[in-house]
């Protein structure tokens, strides 16, 4: 164990690790702070550049650009009330109401002090948690990650709010796409219609940027259409003279420190996501600690809380991911795209095949963690000014950058085509309220499902007893139960 | 969906249509892709190939057909549950891509580099940049990263096109 955490300790202080991390952070900021633009949409259009590099040196990258990125949509929300991400929505309420009382500098430090708490709380969960439960999960058999994936799929539909009908047939739709390819027990085409690309399936990496990039770009151009309301205004915000005293950040301890375990514990659960954990952080800040009924008319905790909160979803998330294999959201998914790029296998063995490596890749994330609170702390002026870059510059860039990078990793222009294909279809499904993430995790977890059904048919000699008379099996299937109920519930008494 | 931009005019589309795609596209999968695409024959397993498949498509089938359904039925007071597309939908969308498919189409015949850069100036003009001399600088700057960066750097190569 101590000649693992060394070896990746050796791993991660490489000064391209170093330099990838700090260019991450900046670049991260730069599109998080412009208008159109989220950390999600960079990270997915840096994806296949990624390939050629090493692994830890790949995750570093897309972790630094995405903690960039959430700070950079949150400096848009709290100066100009436009928030980068839906989870910055929480944070704007107090945030531009700090700024329109003129403190619109610091509220970007306590922003930026609380992702910091929220990533760094999350992180050492992630690193001191993931092991363990991977060892646990050792004893997971086939009927047990059927039972865990179907888990998953129903805390995921809880993502399509408002119908959870919308949210089955994404994901439904999702493992239908990721069934286009061979049979895995006959090794057989299906779904091919005599093509050899369909045969060989769809590559994650063009699903990845059709859905969460050029969809979004799509949809943002409506609202920016011809210059209509996307030039931000120039205020003097003077966030450089602006400082935060070690006072005022003690005196929102409680918020931070319980908003990071709110954040942690909904990240660790697939299919939450930052949305919800922003919600609960901007709930406990306003429900607990003595300055509680002043959240909401600008001060300090009203940031922190929704802050702390989506920040330490992001680095939570990696926990069901590396143990277990399951992505839990958007940005888990492009991780597990890099990992398997590179021919790593997140799950409960990861730890006695690749070790040194996924502590590596842990201990990057938290010299991201670290680069994004120094390097934000100088740099929020020049993230403010991007801000005022309109969409339109931006657009035409984003769409030759995603084909690019459609095309570049296998050299294939089916790719291209698939990548249009799902933008297209991520366009129509967003305007209809269908969710773009659960068809995502139905696409990457549909596969897994179908082998692990299979197998556990075989071992049953086709008896579905197998699936009701194991513990954790029974544990699941009440668990996803519990959720569908829970979701019907909501929906009758909406 | 639902969020109702006051500045501008939108056109509503009701949800029912998408339900019925999705239900169309159910139904095709029942009764003539899955059939016709997924082999049947099992080797040795209780379950065929096609169950899985089966499984699935009665699932999207099953619920597009509620949702479809549920449409024509409203509580009163409910309004019924709609898409807003902007009105002038082809002007603000559809040619985007429309030249989009256009320049993806255009990679394999007149090559990347000048199906990109083209690409580029038809995207700026269609969104509503009129500054050529801005239009051609980032043109030319993004063409040549690409071309340093992955063409030179990752050592990416682009189709040719047919003329070169």
């Amino acid at each position: 164990m101590t000649e693992m955490l060394l070896d990746a300790v050796g791993m991660v202080f490489q000064p391209a690790n170093i330099g990838v991390a700090m260019l991450g952070i900046m670049l991260g900021t730069i599109l998080g702070a412009i208008p159109g633009l989220t950390a999600t949409m960079g990270i997915a259009l840096l994806l296949p550049v990624t390939y050629y590099m090493d692994p830890v040196t790949a995750i570093i990258l897309l972790t630094a650009m995405y903690k960039g990125g959430l700070y950079g949509g949150s400096v848009t929300g709290i100066l100009f009330s436009t928030p980068g991400t839906p989870a910055a929505a929480f944070t704007v309420i107090d945030g531009y109401k700090m700024t329109q009382k003129g403190e619109g500098g610091k509220a970007l430090k306590v922003a930026l002090i609380a992702s910091f708490t929220g990533d760094l709380f999350a992180n050492l969960v992630l690193i001191f948690s993931a092991a363990i439960l991977a060892s646990m999960a050792l004893a997971f058999g086939a009927p047990e990650y059927a039972t865990l994936i179907v888990f998953s799929f129903t805390t995921i539909i809880g993502l399509s709010r408002g119908s959870m009908l919308k949210g089955f047939i994404a994901t439904a739709m999702g493992v239908f796409f990721g069934m286009i390819s061979f049979d895995p027990v006959s090794a057989e085409p299906r779904f091919a219609f005599g093509s050899d690309y369909l045969a060989g399936g769809m590559n994650l990496i063009p699903v990845l940027i059709g859905l969460l990039a050029v969809s979004e770009v799509l949809r943002h151009l409506e609202e920016t259409r011809k210059g209509k309301g996307d030039v931000q205004e120039r205020i003097d915000v003077r966030v450089e003279k602006q400082g935060l005293s070690f006072r005022e950040i003690w005196d929102i301890r409680g918020v931070l420190l319980r908003s990071s375990i709110i954040g942690t514990g909904i990240g660790a659960l697939p299919g939450l996501g930052a949305g919800l954990a922003a919600f609960m952080g901007y709930q406990n800040a306003k429900t607990v600690g003595k300055n509680r009924h002043k959240v909401g008319t600008g001060v300090a905790e009203g940031v922190a809380g929704p802050e702390a909160s989506n920040s330490a979803t992001g680095s939570a998330n990696l926990i069901p991911l590396v143990a277990l294999g399951i992505p839990g959201d958007g940005e888990a998914a492009m991780i597990l795209s890099v990992m398997v790029l590179h021919g790593i296998t997140p799950g409960p063995r990861i730890f006695e095949q690749n070790g040194s490596l996924i502590y590596a890749i842990m201990f990057g994330i938290l010299l991201a963690t670290f680069f994004n609170l120094l390097l934000n702390w100088f740099l929020t002026r020049h993230a403010a000014r991007v801000s005022t870059i309109p969409f339109q510059y931006v657009m035409p860039v984003v769409l030759i950058t995603a084909v690019a990078g459609s095309y570049g990793i296998h050299q294939s222009m089916f790719d291209v085509y698939v990548m249009v294909f799902f933008a297209i279809l991520g366009y129509l499904m967003t305007k209809f309220g269908f969710s773009t993430i659960a068809l995502l995790i139905g696409f990457i977890l549909g596969p897994m499902l179908e082998s692990s059904v299979r197998t556990s048919m075989i071992m049953s000699g086709g008896s579905m007893d197998i699936f009701f008379t194991r513990p954790i099996t029974v544990g699941l299937l009440t668990a996803s139960l519990l959720v569908i109920l829970w979701n019907v519930w909501k929906t009758l008494r909406r | 969906m639902n969020q109702r931009d006051t500045s501008r005019p939108m056109r509503q589309i009701p949800c029912r249509w998408a339900y019925a795609a999705v239900l169309l596209f159910g139904l095709s999968l029942l009764l003539w892709i899955i059939p016709n695409q997924v082999p049947s024959r099992s080797f040795g397993e209780v379950l065929t190939p096609q169950t899985f498949p089966y499984l699935i498509a009665a699932i999207i089938t099953a619920c597009a057909l509620i949702l479809f359904l549920a449409s024509f039925w409203r509580p009163a007071g409910q309004e019924q549950e709609v898409a807003e597309f902007p009105r002038h939908i082809f002007r603000e969308i559809g040619w985007i891509i429309l030249a989009l498919l256009a320049y993806v189409l255009a990679i394999g015949w007149v090559g990347y580099y000048l199906s990109t850069f083209i690409a580029l100036l038809v995207f700026m003009w269609l969104v509503g940049v009129r500054a050529w001399k801005l239009m051609l600088t980032v043109t030319a700057t993004v063409s040549v990263l690409i071309y340093i960066g992955m063409g030179l750097g990752l050592r990416v190569r682009f189709p040719d096109g047919l003329f070169w």
